[in-house]
Formats: C-alpha cells, structure tokens, sequence
C-alpha cells in the first residue's frame, strides 16, 4: 500500500493510486493534495551514451548531438540519472531528454498548484530498482505496461544501456514481438559491453501482459519483484511498479529546491503541530505559576516605589511615540537598499558575452529580494558563446545573483540561454 | 537601591536619545504623511533611447524614490504587439501616440515623493 499519493503518467494516461485503489484520471487537475508524480514525460528518450566531453558539460554536449541527430527540433533539456567520467576525456551518461517546452510545462504546472507535487522520471524508478537489485553482477530491469516496454540494463556502479520498446498494439503476436525486441536489446548490450546479464527482472503495471503469454524461450531467469494485490477501477490485480516507486527518495525528484522543500515542511507538520500543542501545554502551566510569582513581585515592586520616593530617582521622561516615524525610516531604507531597474540592466551588461542579444528580461521585486528572468541569445560558435555563458552566470554569481535555473540550448553557430536569478534585498 | 538609581538614568537617557531622532526626523520631513505615493504602470513599445530615459527616472534621489515593482523588457514582440496594441485588447492612455519602437517596455512601480 502506498503511505503517500502518487500519480502515475505512462504513455499519455494518467492514474491515481490511493492506498489499494488505482484508477485512472482525465487530467492532473483532479489532484488536489500533496503527490509525488511519476512520469514518462511523453515525448522523451531515455539512453546511455559515451560522449567526448569532461562531466560538467556533458548534458550541453548531449542535447547538442540529438538537435544535430534531428531527434528533436526544438530546444531541449536534458535530465541526467547517472553519469561517470570515463577516461580522461569521456563521460558515460543515462538521461531522459524531451523537449524544454513540454519539460518546463511539467514544472510550471507542478509549481501553479496549491498542493505540493514533486516531479519524477520514470526511468528514476527502473534505475532505482536497478541499484538494488544488481549488487550480484548486471541485470536488466524491464518494466512492461501496455505495449511498451521500458528497460534499462547495468548495475549499482554503471548503466550499459536503456530505451523504450514500442509494438503497435497489446495483441499477442505484438507482445511476443516486443518481448523479442527487448531479448536482442539485452543480447546486444552483452555482446557490446562484454557482459552476461544475469538476471531480468520484470516489472508490472495493471495492463502488464500475464506472464503466460509470453514467450518462453527467454534465456534469463525472470526474478518479477513481488506484486501487490491492489483493485484497479474496481476489478483486483497485481503489480510490482509501487514496490519499485518505493526506492525512490524526494531528493531525486526533479522539482526544484523550492518545491521539495514545501513538500517535506507539509510531511513535517503533523509533528510541529505536536510540537506545537507540547508547548502550549507547558506555557499554560508556566503561565499560573508566573501569576502567583507576578503577584508577589507586585508587592516587592510598591514598596521600593515608597522607598526610591526618598532618595530623588530622576523623574520619568514622557514616552516617545516613535514607532510610525521609525517604520515609515525603515521603509525607506529599504527602497534605497533595492536594486534600481537600471542598476540591474548594469548588473547583466557588465558580464554579457559577445554577441548577446537579450530577447526577454523580466525583474519582478518580492519582500526582500529580487527575481529576474533573461532569456537571451548569443551569435559565436559553440565553445565561444559557451564561455561566454559561464562568465555570465560567474559573474552574477559575484555580484550576488543566486542561479535559480540555467538551460543552455545550441546550434553550430548560435546558442540561446533561459536564466534565473534571484537576488536579496539587504 | 542605588542600582535602581543608575538603571533609572540609563533609562532616561535612552529615552532622551530617541525623543532626539523623532524630532530630527520630523525636521528632516520624514512623516508619512508628507510623502505622496503615486502608482505608475505603463507598457508600449520604446525606442531604446527613451527606454534609456525612462529608466534613468527610475531611481532614488533626495526628492523622491522610485519603489520597484516588475520591469519586462521584450524584444521582437511583433506578434505580441500585433494582439496587444492592434487588436484592441489593451488600450493605450488616450492622446498617447502609438510609438514604434526597439523594445517592448512594461514597467510598474511606486514614486514616493516629499512635499514640497
């Protein structure tokens, strides 16, 4: 049974787990508490790959390949679930790539809700399987629902391969199809990388295709992690995708920082309420001795009032109204602090790389601090509007600026670059 | 008890300190209420120089300040403009000719300003 809500996206549907109940949804909007949501972010690709460059650029170098490959013609964004440096000038990847526009779509709508929900790839919970279960050398994680089957082939230390299998529909020619699609998957990964997988591990949703049918020559052991008994639109079934979901932790959901930190303070709220209450209880108690205490004090105080009579304390100077005069001075102490618009534009111009040519600034002024969004291009080749960018984003990072969000998308001879920044007011 | 002399006079000279920075403050003409706050909100396209004039304005001097709110600057906004100014979704302050411009400016803020 699953302690939180969760919602489920796979292939364009959505589905609602609560407790033993699973039922599918029209649309995130019938969400109206606190979820994790797990999602296959529809028109993405999950790969590995070795790519020539160090670590830190390899998601620029990754997104740059697949618009060159044409696998995407728009901007993209790239999230990285492994990565490890290979030589001294390679690096092996495992991402989920899908086009910005849809990835920050995601991310808005998660953030425009009242209730939390924090963002999850799909391919974070088969790799999160894949960390636990292949201590005993690599295995493949293959999670079949409907007719696609997503696998993902490694183990704890490294990821060798990963995709998506299609068949064109859930009959069982298709199925034993996409099932011999994912054995050649796996043989070839053996034969690349010089590996023997040694187990396969199915995993299964509420439209898995029953074990009977599939086919039976399949040379791996299948371990299938231990299924649940849950009721899916009313009728019982069995699946193993919430045990995998469990080893997912909030921290390796893509939300930002801002939104997994509201998700935990509401987990945490029960026990400050608790917390709450405890000292309610104690100021309570603390409050009736403190009355009988106050009194006695009271006493004490009347009479060295009588007695400082006869010894010429300085007579009280009448009291001061100064608390409107000193907020109205600490309001403008606070305008003055703020950054102007231009100081800003200075802020931004005293970094700008060659070539930069600002599409879209916006600066918006919050209760001590300041958010300001650039959307921007830069005309230089790659490795010049590249540096360009990070002096950029270093510089401001200098001036105070904290980056909130990056996203750098290229072609061979322009780039263009989405920050935001957020700035104190102090 | 001579504690309590000394506790007394520290007292008072705390509260003859800032009686002091009230009565500065007052001749300093810094009450609220002889301050007058004015709300600005404009969006139209700018050529740069007067996007470099206006922006100029927008600032603190000894006169008055200029209290931030959003500022969005657009560039290629055709299509934006085209829906916004032309087909009559939002309406410019009348007399106000439609400038050509570089940019697309929207700027909202507060100028508080001193009596005179």
């Amino acid at each position: 049974m699953m302690e939180r809500s969760l919602v489920i996206e796979l292939a364009g549907i959505f589905y609602r787990v609560t407790g033993r109940e699973i039922e599918s949804i029209v649309d995130l909007k019938e969400i109206e508490d606190d979820c994790w949501f797990i999602t296959d972010f529809g028109e993405s690709v999950s790969r590995t790959a070795t790519v020539e460059s160090a670590p830190k650029y390899v998601e620029v170098m990754v997104r740059k390949s697949l618009q060159e490959a044409g696998e995407f013609d728009e901007p993209v964004s790239v999230v990285t679930h492994w990565k490890k440096k290979k030589g001294p000038r390679a690096t092996d990847i495992f991402y989920t790539a899908l086009p910005t526009r849809r990835y920050y779509q995601y991310l808005e709508d998660a953030r425009s809700r009242e209730a939390s929900m924090l963002i999850f790839p799909l391919y974070a919970v088969l790799f999160g399987v894949l960390k636990k279960a292949a201590a005993k050398g690599p295995c493949a994680v293959v999670f079949q629902h409907g007719r696609f089957a997503d696998m993902v082939i490694g183990t704890p230390k490294r990821t060798y391969y990963s995709n998506r299998c299609v068949a064109f529909d859930e009959g069982p020619e298709q199925i034993e199809s996409l099932w011999h699609t994912v054995r050649e998957d796996i043989r070839n990964t053996e034969s690349d990388h010089r590996i023997q997988v040694k187990r396969v591990l199915p995993i299964t949703w509420v439209d898995t295709v029953s074990e009977d049918r599939l086919p039976g020559d399949l040379p791996w052991d299948l371990e299938a992690l231990e299924g649940e008994a849950v009721r899916f639109e009313g009728r019982p079934s069995s699946v193993s995708f919430l045990g995998a979901v469990r080893t997912l932790r909030s921290g390796m959901s893509v939300s930002g920082r801002a939104e997994k930190t509201a998700f935990l303070g509401k987990k945490a709220l029960p026990f400050v309420n608790g917390a709450a209450l405890l000292a309610a209880l104690v100021l309570l108690g603390a409050g009736f001795w403190a009355e009988t205490r106050s009194e006695r004090i009271r006493a004490q105080l009347r009479s060295a009032r009588t007695r400082l009579a006869g010894i010429g304390v300085p007579a009280a100077v009448p009291t001061v109204e100064y608390e409107g005069i000193y907020r109205f001075i600490r309001e403008l102490d606070d305008y003055a602090k703020a950054p102007s618009f231009g100081e800003i534009l200075d802020d931004l111009d005293r970094f700008h790389p060659d070539g930069m040519a600002v599409e879209l600034l916006e600066a918006s002024y919050g209760k001590g601090r300041v958010e300001v969004k650039l959307y921007a291009r830069i005309q230089a080749p790659f490795l010049n509007a590249y540096k360009g960018y990070q002096r950029l984003c270093r510089g401001l990072r200098r001036m105070g600026y904290q980056v909130e969000t990056e996203e750098f998308d290229t072609t061979i001879n322009r780039s263009r670059f989405l920050l935001r920044l957020e700035k104190g007011i102090k | 008890m001579e504690r309590t002399r000394a506790e007394a006079l520290r007292k008072q000279r705390i509260l003859e300190k800032a009686h002091a920075f009230v009565e500065r403050a007052r001749a300093l003409g810094l009450e609220e209420s002889r301050w007058d706050r004015y709300r600005v909100r404009l969006e139209k396209p700018v050529s740069f120089e007067r996007l470099r004039g206006i922006l100029g304005q927008t600032v603190n001097t000894a006169e008055y300040y200029f209290v931030p709110h959003s500022l969005r600057i657009k560039k290629d906004f055709d299509e934006e403009r085209k829906e916004q100014f032309k087909g009559g979704h939002r309406e410019l302050r009348s007399g106000t000719p439609e400038e050509e411009g570089d940019v697309l400016l929207g700027l909202e803020g507060t100028f508080l300003v001193r009596r005179k």
